[in-house]
């Protein structure tokens, strides 16, 4: 066989195994989380600014900043590490409940496929979270701006940064993402994969009160990430994210050779 | 290696998981367009041999074969050309059953015109529409079936089939199968711990025991790999039994009245029949009894033990 047709053969089983995978996702608690958790975010903030913009907002100042600035410190620190952790234990208990892992294992296609598939599939998932955050913030900032015209107007700027700020916080999120991947799909017991969530949470929590080499736990990154973005730590932005993704990259290759040596059983 | 008539082969197959071993020395040979039966009771080994034909094991390289390629190293070419179901239907129960079809489809790269060809087959069409969680198992197992034949294989690969299902269950799957060998020309491969149920729809048969294989071949074939046996119901059973022994007759008390007699064949019980009257012993009845699978069974394994 050709190396052309070795690689067309590849894409093409690459292609089936993530299609196939998508399927699985309907009507599962993984959807709806990535749905909803967005939306649940920015409802807070919205009913909050809906109700009290007038005592938050000092007068003369655009409430936008301070909405959307809420926004993104609640989630960058506590509900995106929590919502990567649920996540990608919805993700992988979709075939733990079914006990299909002995099927993907024997379908006509390449142990690569199956594995990246679910990779491709579970980082779609974060992107539409994350599209979604963007979208429900702004509709949210919509209706707090008709209600008080006088209080919060668009400001294309600020509404950049707070793009930029999630999509910072995310990338650095995604090592904490990899080990919760590998972990939820290694053992099916939720309780793994939740308690090795928590405690790299609380760790990461207090270790980033002051540690010096915090910028090296996977679960202090996104946290970092955004107090960067306001200057308030030291990091360069660009190691925080170069980090995460070298370790993501070196979590995807081992979880690799974990999921091709699995014993099925 | 290919052989014409061979489907599945495995060269002194040997397969263990820490200290324990699993398989010893398999060497089984299963023929196109059979039905082949794998029996063998609980925690034999079936299951994991019917793993390592779908490479979910790795037993290493030159061990089996299956359309006489290599399992470990043509992984996907052979798995391209069998269907099969592991133990327990598998199925996503937030999904319908045509859902479910719909990924087996897509991971084997078949046309979509197949979910609807294997749903008739299976006789799912109905309720391919239902989520899943509001199936039967019966019904379950018949999507897993379906999930099977979606790729129209040559080779069908069924672990225990039957598992769990009612006795009406039991014999729709039954008729399933049959009619996928003999209509649809599909050699299927099938483990059960159910005697009846191999005795019923194989035409071939391996005994496993302990990782190993007690016999193999066509089942008409099996029973004599057992002896017969004559039950002779007579008035005076301590008389007939030391007549029967001083003939040499490797004959047993078996009940109050009852006795039995390892026999060869036709003529014998009539001699022996003979005999016992000119003896003076009242005979009440003779009966042979042929032996069945599960007899058989345990005969094999005793043997070996």
């Amino acid at each position: 066989m050709t190396t052309n047709k070795k690689i067309t053969k590849m894409i093409n089983q690459l292609y089936r195994a993530t299609k196939a995978e998508m399927l699985k996702y309907k009507g599962t608690y993984a959807t709806a989380l990535a749905t909803l958790a967005p939306l649940f975010i920015s409802l807070m903030i919205t009913v909050i600014y809906f109700i009290k913009a007038r005592q938050i907002v000092k007068s003369g100042e655009n409430g936008m900043s301070g909405m959307l600035d809420g926004s993104i410190n609640a989630s960058s620190t506590m509900l995106f590490t929590f919502y990567l952790i649920l996540l990608t234990i919805l993700i992988h208990q979709i075939e733990h409940r079914a006990h299909s892992l002995k099927d993907v294992f024997s379908y006509p296609v390449s142990y690569f496929s199956t594995y990246a598939g679910k990779w491709i599939v579970s980082f779609l998932l974060v992107g539409l979270s994350v599209f979604l955050y963007l979208i429900f913030s702004l509709i949210g900032f919509w209706i707090v701006e008709i209600r008080y015209p006088a209080l919060f107007w668009f400001d294309g700027n600020v509404f950049f940064l707070f793009v930029r700020q999630v999509c910072y916080v995310m990338i650095a999120s995604l090592m904490l993402m990899g080990i919760q991947f590998l972990i939820a799909l290694r053992w099916s017991n939720v309780v793994v994969a939740f308690s090795t969530g928590v405690v790299g949470f609380i760790s990461a929590i207090i270790l980033v009160q002051g540690w010096k080499y915090v910028h090296f736990h996977p679960y202090a990154l996104g946290t970092l990430t955004y107090m960067r973005t306001l200057g308030r730590v030291p990091f360069s932005l660009s190691h925080l994210m170069i980090y995460s993704l070298i370790g993501l990259m070196c979590l995807f290759t081992g979880g690799y050779f974990m999921w091709c040596k699995r014993r099925i059983v | 290696m290919e052989t014409t008539n061979t489907i599945i082969e495995t060269h002194h197959l040997s397969f263990g998981i820490g200290e324990t071993r699993i398989l010893k020395d398999v060497n089984l040979s299963v023929p196109k367009g059979s039905i082949y039966g794998f029996l063998g009771p609980n925690g034999a080994g079936k299951t994991t041999l019917i793993r390592i034909m779908l490479n979910l094991f790795s037993a290493g390289s030159n061990k089996v074969f299956l359309f006489g390629k290599d399992v470990t190293l043509n992984r996907v070419e052979v798995l391209e050309r069998l269907g099969r179901f592991v133990e327990q239907p598998s199925l996503y129960s937030q999904l319908t059953g045509a859902e479910n079809l719909r990924i087996s489809q897509i991971y084997y790269g078949v046309d979509r015109s197949r979910i609807d060809e294997v749903l008739e087959l299976v006789g799912m069409k109905e309720y391919a529409n239902r989520k899943v969680k509001a199936y039967s198992l019966g019904m379950r197992q018949r999507i897993a079936i379906a999930q099977a034949l979606i790729n129209d294989p040559e080779l069908l690969i069924l672990d225990e089939p039957t598992n769990g299902l009612d006795p009406k269950g039991i014999r729709e799957i039954r008729e399933l199968i049959v009619s996928l060998n003999r209509e649809h020309g599909k050699t299927i491969f099938l483990s059960s711990h159910l005697l009846t149920e191999i005795e019923k729809m194989c035409t071939h048969v391996a005994v496993i025991h302990h990782g190993r294989i007690l016999y193999q071949g066509i089942i008409e074939k099996l029973p004599k790999a057992a002896d017969n046996m004559l039950e002779i119901k007579v008035k005076d059973s301590n008389h007939a039994l030391a007549a029967l022994k001083n003939q040499g007759l490797d004959a047993v008390h078996d009940h109050n009245s009852t006795i039995r007699l390892t026999i060869t064949g036709n003529q014998q019980i009539a001699a022996v029949n003979k005999y016992l009257v000119e003896q003076g012993i009242d005979v009440y009845s003779l009966t042979r009894h042929q032996n069945n699978l599960e007899d058989i069974f345990i005969s094999l394994t005793n043997d070996n033990q």
